[in-house]
């Protein structure tokens, strides 16, 4: 399968000189350009938000050999941004659907499909082969161990990546002096601190720009011409419509690229990354407990993070209301000599606003584990329960 | 003297919102990282270990050029100086 023919004949025929004649015309370009375009085998994983553009781009510019890595298929979430697919695609494999599309739109196109997920044990032999990679996905496992892989194969990596309105770009090649991955970014975020497109939103045009960008960076590596994005991160704000350059080196120490990499470290990142913590902790009560501080006449400050539609229902008697959004806002209002207990409808959000109480400087801040739901419940059955 | 940090989108919720926070008198990296912290506690957990270095998925810029984990004790801020944090994203 990783057998990649290499028997596509280099010379242009008359009907693809016209084809591409816009471009061959170009002097950066011309006939031996596009000749590399055809000879040229370029691997792109994923076929999502990304992969589209870099498909169709590199398709209708007369690459020769695209090979497209996706394990996943078509799913209606996907359509705002993944120009590749339409409707007739949902539920098909992402990877036979794109190849499809991208065989209709140039038929001089080869292309090879891999239904699976890029991992430690088969990146090595899924990338070998190929001139360049594009890095289109969409989780930080899979970026390390493209990374590692086309450090230790020597192949450059295209990456992109893109959440809410923000895109980043950059050619990774440590074969041509640059840094990878892993120089500008060691170690991904701790679980937490990163949200994914499905729960942070993605701008559906945001892929559209930085995957487009790809494919100009894989032609310029393919046809050697103007200065690839090598040594430079480029950011794009897509609500300012900003662009910016950042300068980017090899770190000598990168245990991927650096004197010192192990050759037979695994690929990727380690199977237990240490799990950091990220939330801060805080104490939990228990409406019991609460209701013996209220009888002992010695309550903590209540604080209800409610909204006022779900105090309206049902509240604890004496309790103050400042909803979880305004509670930075208004923390100022809170007392600093007395214990807060955080209130909400089950415990989740009064959780939130403990941690953020803590992290404000706040001491002895607390949790009512159960929430209005549980005193409701266990303590005051007269309130009403939603 | 003053010189400004640039939040990423991310973290801007955890300041206020603020996109850019300016500070004064800070000759050094490690000090005006104290001061943002002091400034919005909340970002604390969120760009710093607990050991107190910036988090590996942060890369931090001056003035657009890159610094590494190793130099942040040896940065020194002038006037005018920008630093960026720029975070690792996935999605694709
Ligand atoms: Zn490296």
């Amino acid at each position: 399968m990783n057998k990649i023919a290499r028997d596509i004949s280099p010379a242009l025929t008359a009907e693809e000189t016209r084809r591409y004649g816009r471009q061959l015309v170009l002097d950066q370009i011309g006939p031996d350009g596009q000749e590399k375009l055809k000879s040229a085998h370029v691997l792109v994983i994923g076929s999502g938000g990304l992969g589209s553009p870099v498909l169709l781009y590199l398709a209708a510019a007369g690459i020769g050999h695209l090979g497209i890595v996706d394990f996943d298929i078509v799913d209606i979430t996907n359509l705002h941004r993944q120009v590749l697919f339409g409707d007739a695609d949902l539920d098909c494999s992402k990877a036979r659907s794109a190849a499809a599309r991208l065989q209709a739109q140039n038929p001089h196109l080869a292309v090879t499909t891999h239904e699976i997920r890029i991992d430690a044990e088969n990146a090595e032999e899924l990338i070998s082969g190929y001139d360049v990679v594009v890095d289109a996905t969409d989780n930080f496992a899979a970026r390390y161990v493209i990374n590692d892989a086309c450090v230790r194969a020597g192949i450059p990596n295209v990456s992109a990546s893109i959440l809410r309105f923000d895109a980043q770009i950059a050619v990774f090649d440590p074969a041509r002096g640059g840094p990878c991955y892993r120089c500008v970014f060691p170690a991904p975020p701790p679980a937490g601190l990163a949200p994914s497109c499905a729960e942070a939103g993605v701008v559906g045009v945001l892929p559209g720009i930085a995957g487009t960008l790809q494919a100009n960076e894989v032609i310029k590596l393919i046809c050697e011409i103007g200065t690839p994005l090598i040594g430079r991160l480029l950011s794009f704000d897509a609500l300012e419509t900003r662009f910016r350059n950042f300068e980017i080196a090899r770190n000598p120490g990168c245990v991927a690229c650096g004197a010192k990499a192990d050759p037979n470290r695994p690929l990727g990142l380690a199977e237990a990354e240490p799990a950091c913590a990220f939330e801060t902790p805080v104490a939990e009560i228990s409406v019991e407990k609460l209701a013996a501080a209220i009888a002992e006449g010695t309550p903590p400050f209540l604080l209800d993070v409610r909204g006022a539609a779900e105090r309206e229902i049902a509240r604890i008697a004496g309790s103050k209301g400042i909803a979880l959004d305004l509670l930075e806002a208004e923390a100022d209002s809170l007392p600093r000599d007395q214990p807060i207990l955080c209130i909400c409808h089950k415990g989740a959000r009064s959780l939130k606003a403990a941690r953020a109480l803590t992290e404000l400087g706040f001491t002895g801040v607390a949790s009512l584990t159960g929430g209005v739901d549980a005193w409701a419940e266990r303590i005051d059955p007269s309130l009403k329960r939603y | 003297m003053s010189i400004v940090i640039e939040l990423p989108t991310t973290l801007r919720p955890f300041a206020s919102g603020e996109a850019q926070v300016a500070l004064n008198d800070h000759a050094s990296f490690n000090e005006a990282l104290d001061s943002l912290i002091a400034r919005h506690p909340r970002l604390k957990s969120r760009l710093v270990t607990g050991s107190g270095t910036v988090y590996d998925f942060v890369s931090v810029f001056v003035n657009d050029r890159r610094v590494g984990p190793d130099e942040f004790p040896e940065i020194t801020l002038g006037d005018g100086d920008v630093v960026t944090l720029v975070p690792a994203m996935a999605g694709g």
